[in-house]
């Protein structure tokens, strides 16, 4: 054994070095990491006034344009409306024909499981 | 063979002996260890891979659903096997090496049973659903700081024999082995920091991830095998190595190329547009880095083809080194931009990293841990029949896999550019690809259970208490291991 080159000492500096080298990168990211991310102002940042003052614009609009009153009737004619009002194009559902499965009475039927 | 011994030579027998000796334990866990994890990896491939063309196979145990599987599958494989078989080789490698025995085998040993134990939680919480959805990286993101740190335990050790060696050469194998061992902390913990740490862009955090995927093979598995190929070709050829300056060459264009690579899987993606052209040309120029090592070590045992056919770990490796090869023209072939374009979202992509995985990096594994195990247990394999199984059935296998991964992947590829067919057809036209995957799995899986068994009675310390090396053919005039009688001399000289 080189004794000028291996020794107690040598293998205890040799650890912290190694140690060192191989966190070198996590010690640079921790030194950095307050560096990229301080006060970095990102492009959604810089348009961020710009597009609220788009929103708060929209909504005003929106709202004066709204008509309360309107809406309201609207909704109720709606909710006095048939359910499945026919639309352009629809056909009417063919009758069952009579004395067919789907014709009898759901109370004349056999119980299931007898 | 019958010369006596000089001094010299029975002071070096001892200190290799010595050697061998202080890392026996922890050299035979990470292989043994490994081996089970490369079955188990396997085993989880193998169902991965039906499931993509037959989904309703075994779809009423939900733990192994399509996504789950196939994410287990490959951190398995990596760091079940790939991890643990690199630890046991850097060890033994580097302690040899620079003749320095080991003397933290202890804390190596629990190490490598904490990397057993954050391994399993690792895999068992993929399974349960509770994965992180990252490609190579599906572990929850507490899992990497503790393998980072268990990395560490296990191979700080060797950096610190590195720095006391005896004043003298460096090796080729120890150029490799350093990367190997700097960079593969470096990559894992820049993929911690930007994938599970920092709050930037999803969508880098993705590109990252894809750079790690490449990093984990280009940056560590692959300087570990080719530190074994320029460990083992000399050694068992005893011939030095072709040409120090094409190793040179190899060594610092794969260090150049490595780093760049990856980025080419997220081509088309929203990303910086230089940087997946960057990943494309990298994985592009790999070579000739593939070429250098290639011409190297097999100009390395050109003369001694003889002896490549019976030595059971210089046919592994040189088998692993041509492999490397073909990887490097298949990279060149299939990283251009048409070729990715067609490919990106095909198999293709997944038979090159089986390629990588198995082909290039495991068949060296493989070579080294045929040449290790003898010397750390001192034993002699027990049959080579098991090893001349594992070797066909491997490259059998591995062939098939690439080989249908590759095709089907192309025509998958055509399938998708097709916009005149439906998308069933695609899928259609690459299912009987599927299938020869699939079933190339299943050799595999013999292969390796064969390999297996054998390593773990040989850790048993079962193997046939011989000085003579088990080759692969039996009319052999001369060992190629060196003098035989070694191990028997030095417990002779013990004694």
């Amino acid at each position: 054994m080189d004794h000028t080159r291996d020794n107690p000492l040598k293998r205890f500096t040799s650890f912290w070095l190694a140690l060192l080298l191989v966190t070198t990168f996590a010690i640079g990211a921790l030194i950095l990491w307050p560096l990229s991310h301080g006060d970095v102002e990102t492009v959604a940042d810089l348009k961020a006034v710009d597009r609220l003052q788009v929103k708060a614009e929209v909504q005003k609009a929106q709202t004066e344009n709204l008509n309360a009153e309107a809406l309201a009737e609207a909704l109720a004619n709606a909710a006095k409306a048939p359910s499945q009002a026919p639309s352009p194009g629809s056909m009417a559902v063919p009758s069952l024909a009579p004395e067919s499965v789907s014709a009898e009475d759901p109370a004349e039927s056999p119980e299931p499981n007898n | 063979m019958s010369e006596t011994p000089s001094t010299t030579d029975i002071h070096d027998i001892e200190l290799r002996s010595s050697i061998d000796r202080s890392l026996r334990h922890p050299v035979m866990f990470f292989f043994a260890s490994g081996s089970i994890w490369l079955v188990l990896g396997i085993l989880l491939g193998f169902i991965a891979s039906a499931k993509k063309h037959a989904p309703e196979f075994l779809d009423c145990i939900s733990w192994i659903d399509a996504g789950k599987v196939d994410a287990a599958h490959l951190s398995a494989l990596v760091y079940g096997w790939g991890c643990q078989a690199a630890f046991g080789m850097i060890i033994w490698l580097m302690a040899r090496l620079t003749r320095k025995e080991c003397t933290a085998s202890g804390i190596i040993l629990v190490a490598g049973h904490l990397w057993n134990l954050i391994i399993m939680v690792g895999i068992v919480t993929i399974l349960a659903g509770q994965g992180s959805g990252v490609t190579l990286m599906a572990f929850p993101s507490y899992i990497w700081v503790s393998l980072l740190v268990v990395y560490l335990m296990i191979t700080l050790w060797s950096l610190v024999q590195f720095q006391v060696r005896d004043a003298g050469h460096v090796y080729v194998s120890q150029w490799y082995l350093l990367a190997g061992l700097l960079w593969f902390p470096w990559i894992l913990g820049s993929a911690i920091f930007f994938v599970f740490a920092s709050e930037g862009h999803p969508l880098m955090a993705a590109a990252v991830a894809a750079w790690f995927k490449s990093g984990v093979f280009l940056l560590f598995l692959l300087p570990t095998a080719l530190a074994s190929a320029y460990y083992l070709a000399p050694k068992v050829t005893g011939r030095p190595v072709y040409s120090y300056n094409v190793a040179l060459f190899g060594f610092w264009a794969l260090a150049f190329l490595g780093p760049w690579a990856g980025f080419q899987r997220l081509m088309g993606a929203p990303i910086p547009q230089f940087l997946p052209y960057a990943g494309a040309a990298a994985m592009v120029l790999i070579l000739i880095p593939a070429l250098a090592v290639g011409l190297n070590i097999l100009k390395t045992i050109q003369d001694q083809k003889e002896l490549a056919a019976q030595s059971p770990s210089l046919r592994f490796t040189t088998s692993g080194i041509v492999l490397f090869i073909i990887f490097g023209v298949l990279s060149f072939g299939l990283n251009t931009v048409p070729a990715i374009k067609m490919t990106q979202f095909s198999y293709t992509g997944y038979g090159l990293d089986i390629l990588a995985i198995y082909g290039v990096f495991s068949l060296c594994a493989f070579g080294a841990i045929y040449f290790i195990v003898p010397r750390v247990t001192r034993r002699e394999w027990l049959s080579s029949r098991f090893i001349t199984w594992h070797f066909f059935l491997s490259l059998y296998a591995v062939a098939s896999i690439v080989c249908c991964a590759i095709i089907g992947g192309i025509i998958q590829g055509q399938g998708m550019e097709d916009l005149s067919q439906p998308f069933g057809t695609m899928a259609e036209r690459s299912s009987s690809y599927g299938w020869g995957i699939t079933i190339a799995w299943a050799f595999l899986l013999v292969a390796n259970f064969v390999f297996c068994l054998h390593l773990l009675l040989m850790w048993a310390r079962l193997g046939r208490r011989s000085s003579h090396p088990t080759l692969l053919q039996n009319h052999h005039p001369e060992s190629p291991h060196g003098p035989e009688g070694e191990i028997d001399n030095i417990g002779s000289v013990n004694a």
